[in-house]
């Protein structure tokens, strides 16, 4: 219907120079309008580079940090953990995983450490430190890989050597089916 | 009825004059009138124009918004130039580092030369910059230390660590310490 009223307008208008004259002033108001316009338009381009830039230097931090690893909570877990009679001799990181299903570029905390034989008591210990570390939302899969009767310092000693996965912030996160167990084997 | 040869030169001229007028102003009115092309062609400049504002006017409703946002940010601004800021920063940042063990008996063996690596990051660039230190320091006050370095204005992270626990330095340790912290690369 619109379509036809505007067809039978076009119809009716007169060709004249008056009628072109006429839309010309349009041609020229609208003009002005885009002109009017664009102090706020290059106003409202520099906010939306500015936000993009700002949202783009904000997503590479968070980036960087959840792909961070937390040391101090686990240095800190790792220290309220070991036992009395035990003490570190090692502590390194290596690239790699445990389990061969996990992210190629995770991490593998080794711990290298000694604990004072008394007959009983040092395995025992030993067994406690694993279970307390396992607890621990920073590390996962947790292996002890060798233990060795040693002489130290005067003292019969056992080496352990002890192996975690030590995941990044992103993982320890996202990864609710791990801590879910993880509160299952506490609570155990 | 009278014959035109009969009519005086007058009469002929004038006559003459009569008909060929209308002829005149028929070929003046097609020939000087505009087309109707013409008034499309400007129609059409005119319809483009309007979409043009009609846009424009769309993209500025969200101008007083977009303001309020980018005030708001412009204190994350802050401290995102803080955490990873537009330059390298490396001396500022060495400082940091010796400041933040104030307190702790930390002993600083050696002090590697920072290592500049261009990496491209997901959005935008970010340039790392390696450090590696050397400490010797007691574990728990290092854990401390490693506190204090999360803690930064400026992100820095920990990429490896390694801890030695030698007979002859105990009860401190000696820790390999690789840092990296970033500085922002704005694209050009």
């Amino acid at each position: 219907m619109v379509e036809n009223g505007d067809q039978k307008k076009e119809f009716k208008e007169p060709i004249s120079y008056r009628y072109v004259d006429i839309i010309k002033k349009e041609l020229q108001s609208k003009k002005a309008k885009i002109t009017s316009l664009q102090p706020k338009l290059d106003r409202f381009e520099t906010l939306v580079r500015d936000l993009n830039r700002w949202n783009e230097r904000y997503t590479s931090i968070i980036q960087l940090r959840e792909s961070s690893i937390p040391w101090v909570p686990v240095l800190a877990q790792f220290s309220e953990a070991i036992p009395e009679k035990a003490w570190l001799r090692e502590l390194s990181l290596k690239e790699g995983s445990t389990d061969p299903n996990q992210k190629k570029d995770s991490f593998i905390l080794m711990i290298r450490g000694s604990i004072k034989w008394e007959k009983l008591v040092a395995e025992l210990s030993l067994v406690e430190f694993i279970r307390e570390l396992e607890k621990s939302p920073y590390l996962n899969d947790v292996r002890l890989q060798s233990t060795d009767r040693n002489t130290r310092y005067g003292h019969e000693v056992i080496d352990f050597s002890i192996a975690a996965h030590l995941p990044r912030r992103e993982e320890i996160s996202s990864s609710t089916y791990t801590s879910g167990e993880r509160v299952e084997r506490s609570g155990r | 009825m009278m014959k035109f040869g009969a009519l005086g030169r007058g009469k002929k001229v004038l006559l003459v004059g009569i008909f060929s007028l209308p002829i005149l102003a028929g070929f003046y009115w097609y020939g000087y009138q505009p087309k109707i092309q013409t008034i499309e062609k400007l129609k059409k400049e005119v319809g483009i124009l309007e979409e043009r504002i009609r846009e424009r006017e769309t993209s500025l409703k969200n101008l007083e918004e977009l303001e309020e946002r980018h005030q708001q940010r412009q204190a994350v601004v802050t401290l995102m130039e803080e955490a990873l800021p537009s330059r390298e920063e490396t001396t500022a940042l060495l400082r940091e580092l010796f400041v933040r063990s104030e307190g702790l008996d930390i002993e600083f063996l050696d002090l590697g030369k920072p290592v500049f690596i261009l990496a491209a990051s997901e959005a935008g660039g970010v340039k790392k910059i390696t450090l590696v230190l050397k400490l010797r320091s007691p574990f728990l006050k290092f854990i401390e230390y490693l506190n204090r370095l999360e803690n930064l204005h400026r992100m820095i992270n920990v990429t490896n660590l390694e801890v030695q626990a030698r007979e002859e330095t105990l009860p401190k340790v000696e820790i390999d310490l690789t840092l990296q912290a970033y500085a922002w690369r704005e694209e050009e």
